[in-house]
């Protein structure tokens, strides 16, 4: 969806920094944004990170990210606990980014 | 309910509405669980994901296996788990509505930790019976681990519970987009859709998480 959304809307994306958790990804406020999901999920210097959004980005961003951040720990449970699988037609339309992020390497891959 | 102690951020309505219907629901009785055994299984998501003890709670073991490790690390879960829990008694319908608990109530006390304040408190449950109410069309198990109405896709994935598949549609929409909307690259509300992505995608790696 990110390089789907990226690519419809004329912007450039690097996909690393999402994998490796560190850098810039070239869109506004990204390399806040993965620091912000970073602390969240980690527990440490949360506040922080959510001030570092809110300054580049603003309040409400802020609040996007917050929702977006949950909304995700939400699907993450629901689709490795129901088993979903991977279809053919997804890997071969995503077999770029599967490959450039090691995605294979996940334990429901 | 959901009052939050920081009144400078700019919560949505739409989204502090989404967390009270999520919470309204938990303290319910579900549709194969009771509105104690959901908070139960609330309780035990909740201090899995802290890594704190497992609270005493009254539900069948597999039921605390299950939403310990749902709760804790989502992509540890396996079909050997999940046969287990079945063949220990974790009907496949219970495992779903759990599923469905244990997700929406860690999406709202994430919004939490992401903001840095408070965890709500868990609600007090309501006594009655649960519905056991089954999908107009027959859930079947095809090449997902659990029963749906359809060929696997997130749309269908609790779609064996449909008060859970709702629930889930319920809080979606607010948190971060409703499927139609989902279809607009350039959607923008307080981040860009491409910024939305990039939030999405972190968190799905660290989580392991193909999808």
């Amino acid at each position: 969806m990110l390089s789907w959304s990226v690519a419809e809307t004329d912007q450039e994306v690097d996909l690393l920094p999402v994998a490796a958790g560190a850098g810039d990804p070239r869109l506004p406020g990204g390399t806040e944004l993965i620091a912000y999901v970073n602390a969240v999920l980690s527990g440490e210097g949360v506040a922080a990170a959510r001030d570092a959004v809110a300054a580049a980005l603003g309040d409400a961003a802020t609040i996007d990210a917050a929702s977006i951040i949950g909304n995700f720990e939400m699907m993450n449970r629901i689709a490795d606990g129901v088993g979903m699988p991977i279809g053919a037609g997804t890997r071969k339309r995503m077999a770029a980014v599967i490959e450039l992020l090691s995605l294979d390497q996940y334990p429901h891959a | 309910m959901f009052e939050f102690a920081a009144p400078e951020l700019p919560i949505r309505d739409d989204l502090t509405e989404a967390f009270r219907h999520v919470w309204t629901r938990l303290a319910a009785p579900g549709t194969w669980w009771t509105g104690p055994e959901r908070v139960a299984i609330a309780a035990v998501a909740r201090a899995a994901y802290a890594s704190d003890d497992i609270p005493p709670v009254d539900l069948p073991a597999p039921a605390v296996e299950a939403a310990e490790i749902l709760g804790r690390r989502p992509a540890a879960v396996t079909k050997d788990h999940v046969a287990k829990w079945e063949e220990n008694g974790l009907d496949p319908y219970r495992y779903v509505e759990l599923i469905g608990v244990v997700s929406q109530v860690t999406a709202v006390d994430t919004f939490h930790r992401a903001l840095a304040v408070d965890l709500e408190p868990l609600p007090k449950a309501i006594a009655g019976e649960p519905s056991n109410e089954l999908p107009e069309t027959p859930a079947k198990v095809t090449k997902a681990w659990v029963p749906m109405t359809g060929p696997p896709m997130i749309p269908l994935s609790l779609s064996a519970v449909p008060a859970e598949m709702a629930a889930l549609e319920a809080l979606h929409g607010p948190a971060y987009l409703a499927y139609e909307e989902m279809e607009d690259p350039a959607y923008v509300r307080g981040l860009t859709r491409a910024q939305m992505e990039l939030v999405a995608a972190r968190t799905s790696a660290i989580n392991e998480c193909f999808y």
